[in-house]
C-alpha cells in the first residue's frame, strides 16, 4: 500500500511548490499594494484616508500611529504642520542672489564710543 | 577672527539642510515670516532673526529640559553683572536704573543660538557654519568671540611675550574640555556671579596628585592653603580694564565709553573667600567700571559703589608649570611689583579695594639664601 501510493504524493507536492513559484514569482513582478512598504509618510495619510471610525478603528489607528512614532513620529508631524520653506531654501543657498541681495545693517555707533567692549 | 561677507553671513549650507535634523523643521516654523513670495522685504516680513532669544517658543519645542533651564542661566540673566551692581547698591526696581541696565549691560547675552549655531555679534554676527548647529560651542568663534580679550587672547597666546595657556598650547584642551558640565551654560539653578557657580572647574580636578610631597618644592602645605594656583603658574600679565561711562548722545545713539586697558600682573588678598576658593593670596584684574557708570542717567545710582572692590578676583587663562614669578623662591617673594599696593588704587577706588590692597608689611620677605 505505501509503495504504491508514493509516485502521486510526489506529483502532488511537485504541483503544489510549482504553484507556489508561479505566485511568489507574480509578487516580485509586480507587488500588491498590502506587499508593497510605504514610505511613513505616505503610510500615514493612507490610513488617514480610510481609517474607519469607532472603537475598533481606534485601536487600530493607534496600534499603527504607535510602529510610526517608532519610526519618526515627530518628523511628520513636523512636516505636516510646517509652512513651505521653499522660497527660504531657495534664496539663503543661492551665492549670486545672496551676493546681490544681502545687505549689512546700517551700523549706529555713537561718535563718542570709545575702548574694548 | 576675520568677519565674515555680509552674503557669507546668512547663506545656508546644503549639508545643513541634507544632513541636520533642523533643517526638517523648515525655515518658518522658527523664523517666521511670510512663506508664499519670493521678494526679500516681503518674505522677510515678521521674520525673527534671533529666534533662541525665546528658547521656550523655539528649541523648547523639542529641547524641552535645556531651554527650561536655560531661561535663567547666567549667559541668557547676566546673573554675574546683576549680583556685582546689586551688591554696588542697585535698584532693578528703580525704572531709572532700570533703563540705565537695559540700554548699556543686557547687549552681551548669550542664549542657546549665540553658541550653537550663530557667531556673536562682537566678530561680526553671521550663522557659524551655514547653519549647521554645533553641539559644542566653537572656541574660538563663539566662547572665544566673547570672551576675547580676557580670556581667549591669553589662551591662544595672543599678547606679546606671553606664552599660550600650556593646556591649550600642549593639549589642544578646548573650553568644554574643562568647563563640560557647568551650570553656566544650560542650568540655571545658581545665582550670583560664575565664581558661585558649585559645578565650575578647580585645578584638581585633574591635577589631584598635586600635594606636598609630591617633589615640587613649593607645593608645601603653607603654599597650597594659602595661594590660588594661578598666583603661581599664571604665565604673565593679563588685560585690565578701566572706566566706564554710558550715556546717550545728542543724535540719541547709546554708548559707553571706557579707559585705555592695561597688561597687568597683580597678587592681592582674595575679595571671595569661600570653600571653593579657601586662599588668601589670589591674582587680582581691574574690572570696566567706576563710581560714575550710571551718571548719566542719575546720580547715586551704585550709592554701595564701594562694596565691592574693583580690582576683582580673576583666574587667567595662562597658564604654564614654569612662569617668571615661580622660577625661585625671591622671583615672588619681596618683589612689590607684583603685589597690588595702594599706589596701583587710584585714590577714588581705594575704599572699594580696601580689602584687596596689600599692605608694604604683608608683602612677603625675601628668603634668605633663597635662589
Amino acid at each position: 500500500m505505501n509503495h504504491r501510493n508514493r509516485p502521486s504524493r510526489k506529483r502532488g507536492l511537485w504541483l503544489a511548490a510549482a504553484l507556489a513559484l508561479i505566485f511568489l514569482g507574480a509578487l516580485v513582478i509586480r507587488p500588491p499594494a498590502w506587499a508593497t512598504p510605504l514610505p511613513a509618510a505616505q503610510r500615514v495619510a493612507h490610513l488617514q484616508a480610510r481609517a474607519p471610525m469607532g472603537a475598533e478603528a481606534s485601536l487600530q489607528q493607534a496600534s499603527v500611529d504607535e510602529q510610526i512614532s517608532a519610526e519618526g513620529a515627530s518628523h511628520l508631524t513636523i512636516q505636516a504642520d510646517t509652512p513651505n520653506s521653499d522660497n527660504c531654501i531657495a534664496c539663503h543657498t543661492d551665492k549670486k542672489k545672496l551676493k546681490k541681495l544681502a545687505k549689512e545693517p546700517e551700523e549706529v555707533k555713537s561718535e563718542e564710543a570709545s575702548g574694548e567692549g | 577672527m576675520p568677519p565674515l561677507e555680509v552674503w557669507q553671513k546668512v547663506l545656508i549650507k546644503d549639508k545643513f539642510l541634507k544632513k541636520d535634523v533642523h533643517a526638517d523643521i523648515g525655515c518658518i516654523e522658527c523664523h517666521g515670516g511670510q512663506p508664499d513670495t519670493d521678494d526679500k522685504d516681503a518674505a522677510h516680513e515678521g521674520m525673527i532673526k534671533k529666534v533662541g532669544a525665546d528658547p521656550a517658543k523655539t528649541c523648547g519645542k523639542c529641547h524641552v529640559d535645556y531651554a527650561s533651564a536655560a531661561q535663567t542661566n547666567i549667559h541668557r540673566l547676566q546673573t554675574g553683572y546683576q549680583t556685582v551692581l546689586a551688591h554696588r547698591g542697585a535698584d532693578f526696581t528703580d525704572p531709572t536704573f532700570a533703563t540705565a541696565y537695559n540700554n548699556h549691560c543686557t547687549g552681551c547675552h548669550a542664549d542657546c543660538s549665540d553658541c550653537h549655531v550663530s557667531r556673536p555679534t562682537a566678530l561680526g554676527g553671521g550663522l557659524l557654519s551655514g547653519h549647521l548647529f554645533k553641539k559644542t560651542a566653537s572656541i574660538w568663534q563663539t566662547c572665544g568671540g566673547c570672551h576675547s580679550t580676557r580670556i581667549a587672547d591669553d589662551y591662544k597666546g595672543g599678547h606679546e611675550d606671553i606664552p599660550a595657556d600650556i593646556h591649550w598650547e600642549k593639549e589642544g584642551m578646548l573650553c568644554s574640555d574643562c568647563h563640560a558640565d557647568d551650570a553656566s551654560y544650560h542650568d540655571g539653578s545658581h545665582g550670583g556671579t560664575r565664581y558661585e557657580d558649585p559645578t565650575a572647574p578647580t585645578c584638581i580636578q585633574c591635577h589631584e596628585d598635586v600635594k606636598p610631597g609630591d617633589g615640587v618644592e613649593q607645593h608645601d602645605q603653607e603654599h597650597l592653603q594659602n595661594m590660588a594656583c594661578q598666583t603661581c603658574h599664571a604665565a604673565g600679565a593679563y588685560k585690565s580694564c578701566y572706566g566706564c561711562h554710558t550715556g546717550i548722545d545728542d543724535k540719541g545713539i547709546k554708548y559707553f565709553a571706557s579707559e585705555p586697558s592695561q597688561m597687568t600682573f597683580k597678587i592681592g588678598h582674595n575679595p571671595i573667600k569661600s570653600e571653593r576658593h579657601p586662599w588668601e593670596w589670589v591674582l587680582l584684574r581691574h574690572a570696566p567700571t567706576n563710581k560714575d557708570l550710571f551718571a548719566y542717567y542719575g546720580d547715586n545710582l551704585l550709592p554701595d559703589f564701594d562694596a565691592v572692590p574693583t580690582w576683582k578676583f580673576t583666574t587667567p587663562h595662562n597658564v604654564r608649570a614654569k612662569t617668571p614669578q615661580n622660577q625661585s623662591c625671591n622671583n615672588c617673594h619681596g618683589q612689590s611689583d607684583l603685589f597690588l599696593t595702594e599706589q596701583d588704587v587710584t585714590p577714588d577706588e581705594r575704599a572699594a579695594n580696601a580689602p584687596v590692597i596689600v599692605a608694604p608689611d604683608d608683602i612677603p620677605k625675601p628668603v634668605e639664601g633663597g635662589s
